[in-house]
């Protein structure tokens, strides 16, 4: 199950429109510190597709302008 | 994974993202510190922006990647591909074991067979043809290591110059222009540019899907700062253009026009900073009418004569900006605006371009064109104001550029044709200078040809995929299985270039070798080896040194009871000590997140030929600018006179429309490396060929029908894309080049820029057709 720290950067008048929609994700755990531009989330999924479809989902929210990663693990993904 | 360790493991990922977001921590960092994992530092390789990642390893394998928070260029962000950064080393069909070609088949053979049949090769290639036979076709991927191998490889061991990289198809337009323009390769500035300045013109990139660190930190300071304007000049609708404030479609080529246009008006209105250009700038004109290269054995020299300030505001009389606006479509009041704002006294202005100004049959004449408007106001080489070339590889600066891998050049800017450099070079190199040849043989398109052609009988590929990625591919991959030619490629995973290969060598690839790439902003990096490649894989530089090895010339990689990696860089470093290319010692890089060049007095410049911060420009005088590099213009920058001539091949009446093609954000380059990520496969599987609406309406083509391109080259069928990510202009269509099952360069045309030999892949005629 992937896991992964993100910083979404938001338009400053949709920022707390874009937060509602987020939190009503699944796999979304937005973070209570933010700024007026920066919401920071983890984000948790049961494989990369449900991972790639919740970032693509984010990103496409009306006063997203970028998604940046911070952080990523996959360990258990991985047969080491 | 234990409810615990997912706790730990989501409280380390909120923990990365506020520190990366500039929040205060929810837990002291002591709390996370012991994580299990062994974090190491490399660059990204998914483009030249050079982010910093710090990889996390544990029984051998990656198995968490983070952004790098003391990595300047990125600060502890990545952009969406770094999801998919470790991916790409576990694709299923890595390549393991060397494959020799046996009829249609590939079978598996030792290292040894395989490396001794390549010597066997070359000396028999060496023997019935010449040293220019032997070929090596080079990559912007390459570490800078194994790009310097390469090249001793072939021009001190060979002793040939038929060494070109895919980087002549994505920079050598930027190549030409700063060196013609001031004497030295590569950007005044760096990266805060993106933080300082307050106007961005972006020209023909599209930075946000393409460069999207960099789109963040120009955005991020438009928050800040209210004044900040980006305005995106461009011939397609992207993502760039939906976040800019402003929009300015232009038609193919014209890009030409707009830019003399802009100069036109600052000329015209006396907005040029007239102390500036007496001190800095000396004016020129070149050759017009130069050709397009599509013929076999094209050549072409331009050559530079000397023109006043009237000569040139005559020139200017010809791009009025009403005659831009009947050249461009873009308003003559537009032309205006741009100019204004390019020359506000009190704006600091950046313009940003990438392979929309490269990947142009005038490409180094519309670079020399972006530099003019930045000399004639004299906006150049402080913080926040320059203009700066991006890279879309991850070391086409540090590799192919500063290393040199092009048939013409030598390191730190040198050039083959210069018998001081030759000499400079057969010194650090302890060879005779006879050995490297004067005369260069073969720019990346020619050498292709020269293959079809005979000329070039062994070929080494490495690090890239030409059989997809050269334009007319089609002549190409047919030329590759012609008798009597011996194709060899190096690559991680089976692509379209190693299936017309005779033998396939497994490479390793990223962290699993020590390597360093020097991104866009002259800052070079280093990693250390953090993962084992699969199988028998091996670095590229091994290949090269065992095989130098068996030919006789192995003692040009000897460095007795020394680090080899480190040695090699020493060895290198020699070439731009005291040239103003100065690199630092290796141990700075292994220590560093990157270190800025020229490495100067412990410190790296990060503003050249600016007094304030290069100790190179202070040499010169006590304050301003001096473009010290340009010695045979007497340390000037030179502003080309530069005509608009029209594209290689215009839409008519049987191929009506323009045929532009480039990237997307899920799919790296041709694709071999991101189309083994089962999710970004599954987000865009198959290439479409994107429609303007009107256009669409007016073919009958709707979303997702199927499509019959059609160019003289050859056709292919594709889905329509219409009013999605992406709209061309009318009149163009654009189809990204990733896709190995629907090739669009088996249609785009050979032609290139006479200066830069860079070909054109964003204009070429093309029928479109609404298939059942
Ligand atoms: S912007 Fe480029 S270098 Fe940075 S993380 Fe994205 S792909 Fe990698």
């Amino acid at each position: 199950m992937p896991v992964s720290g993100i910083v979404v950067r938001v338009q400053q008048s949709r920022q707390q429109q874009v937060k509602q929609l987020m939190e009503v994700m699944e796999g979304v755990e937005l973070h209570p510190a933010c700024t007026e531009e920066l919401l920071v989330a983890t984000l948790e999924s049961t494989d990369y597709r449900q991972e790639h479809e919740l970032t693509d989902r984010i990103q496409a929210l009306e006063g997203v302008f970028s998604l940046s990663v911070a952080y990523h693990n996959f360990e258990d993904m991985v047969d080491a | 994974m234990q409810i615990s360790r997912r706790s730990f493991v989501k409280a380390a990922a909120a923990a990365a993202a506020l520190a990366a977001a500039g929040l205060p921590a929810m837990f002291p960092p002591a709390a996370l510190a012991d994580d299990g994992l062994v974090w190491g530092k490399a660059p990204c390789r998914f483009c030249g922006t050079g982010c910093g990642v710090l990889v996390g390893v544990k029984n051998g394998k990656i198995m968490a990647t983070k952004g790098d928070a003391l990595a300047p260029v990125n600060k502890g962000l990545n952009c969406v591909k770094g999801y998919n950064l470790s991916k790409i080393l576990y694709g299923e069909d890595r390549l393991t074991k060397p494959l020799l070609r046996q009829g249609d088949k590939f079978v598996p053979i030792s290292w040894d067979r395989a490396l001794d049949l390549v010597a066997q090769k070359i000396r028999e290639t060496l023997e019935t043809s010449g040293p220019d036979a032997v070929a090596m076709f080079g990559s912007g991927q390459w570490t800078v290591h194994e790009g310097y191998v390469a090249t001793k490889f072939m021009k001190a061991g060979i002793g040939s110059n038929s060494i070109d990289p895919n980087a002549r198809f994505c920079m050598a337009s930027a190549v030409a222009a700063f060196m013609n323009t001031f004497g030295s390769d590569e950007p005044m500035g760096n990266y805060e540019d993106l933080d300082l300045g307050d106007t961005y013109f972006l020209w023909g990139a599209n930075m946000s899907e393409c460069h999207p660190i960099l789109f963040s930190r120009m955005t991020a300071n438009r928050l800040k700062n209210p004044k900040v304007q980006i305005i995106d000049l461009a011939t397609r609708f992207t993502r760039t253009s939906q976040e800019a404030d402003r929009y300015v479609e232009f038609k193919p080529q014209a890009d030409l026009a707009l830019a003399n246009g802009i100069a036109h008006v600052i000329v015209r209105e006396k907005l040029y900073d007239k102390a500036f250009l007496a001190e800095n700038v000396t004016l020129k004109k070149g050759k017009t009418n130069i050709g397009y290269g599509v013929e076999d054995k094209f050549s072409f020299t331009d050559k530079g004569e000397e023109i006043s300030f009237h000569e040139y505001s005559e020139f200017l009389k010809d791009y009025s900006p009403e005659k831009v606006e009947a050249l461009s479509g873009v308003p003559a009041a537009t032309v205006e605006e741009l100019a204004r704002l390019y020359a506000d006294k009190n704006r600091k202005v950046c313009s940003y371009w990438t392979m929309g100004l490269n990947q142009h049959t005038r490409g180094t004449w519309v670079n020399n064109l972006v530099y003019n408007i930045h000399l004639l106001t004299g906006k150049i080489a402080k913080p926040g104001e320059g203009p700066f070339s991006l890279t879309g590889q991850p070391s086409a600066c540090g590799t192919a550029r500063e290393v040199g891998t092009f048939t013409h050049r030598l390191p730190a800017d040198m050039v083959v044709t210069n018998p001081a450099h030759r000499q400079k070079a057969a010194d650090i190199w302890k060879v005779p200078v006879e050995k490297i040849p004067a005369k260069p043989t073969y720019h990346a398109t020619e050498m292709l040809r020269a293959l079809d052609r005979g000329d070039i009988k062994f070929l080494w590929v490495q690090c890239s995929n030409p059989f997809q990625a050269a334009p007319n591919t089609g002549r190409f991959r047919a030329a590759a299985l012609k008798e009597g030619r011996f194709v060899v490629v190096s690559d991680a995973y089976p692509t379209r270039s190693t299936e017309v290969a005779d033998l396939i060598l497994p490479s390793s690839m990223w962290v699993e070798k020590e390597g360093m790439f020097g991104n866009a902003e002259r800052r070079t990096q280093h990693w250390f080896k953090q993962v084992e490649p699969p199988g028998e894989a091996k670095e590229d530089l091994w290949q090269l040194i065992e095989v130098a090895k068996r030919l006789g010339f192995g003692n040009l990689f000897e460095y007795p009871g020394q680090d080899l990696h480190k040695a090699l860089f020493e060895e290198y470093r020699l070439f731009g000590l005291g040239t103003g290319k100065d690199l630092a010692p290796y141990e700075l890089y292994q220590k560093e997140r990157g270190v800025i060049w020229p490495y100067v007095n412990g410190e790296s410049v990060k503003w050249r030929y600016n007094t304030e911060y290069d100790p190179y420009a202070r040499k010169e005088k006590e304050k301003g600018i001096s473009f010290y590099k340009n010695k045979k213009q007497h340390k000037k920058a030179v502003l080309w006179a530069r005509p608009f001539e029209p594209a290689a091949e215009v839409p008519d009446n049987d191929y009506p429309f323009w045929l532009s093609t480039g990237r997307v954000l899920e799919h790296w380059h041709t694709g071999t490396m991101t189309q083994r990520v089962p999710a970004l496969h599954r987000a865009v599987p198959e290439a479409l060929v994107e429609l303007h609406p009107e256009d669409a309406v007016k073919l009958g083509i709707r979303n997702r029908d199927k499509v019959l391109l059609t160019t003289r080259r050859g056709s292919l069928e594709l889905r329509a894309s219409v009013g999605e990510r992406g709209v061309p202009g009318r009149g163009s269509v654009f189809v990204p080049f990733f896709d190995e099952d629907r090739m669009i360069n088996d249609l785009t045309l050979d032609a290139f820029c006479p200066i830069s030999k860079q070909p054109d892949y964003k204009k070429c005629a093309v029928k479109v057709e609404r298939l059942g």
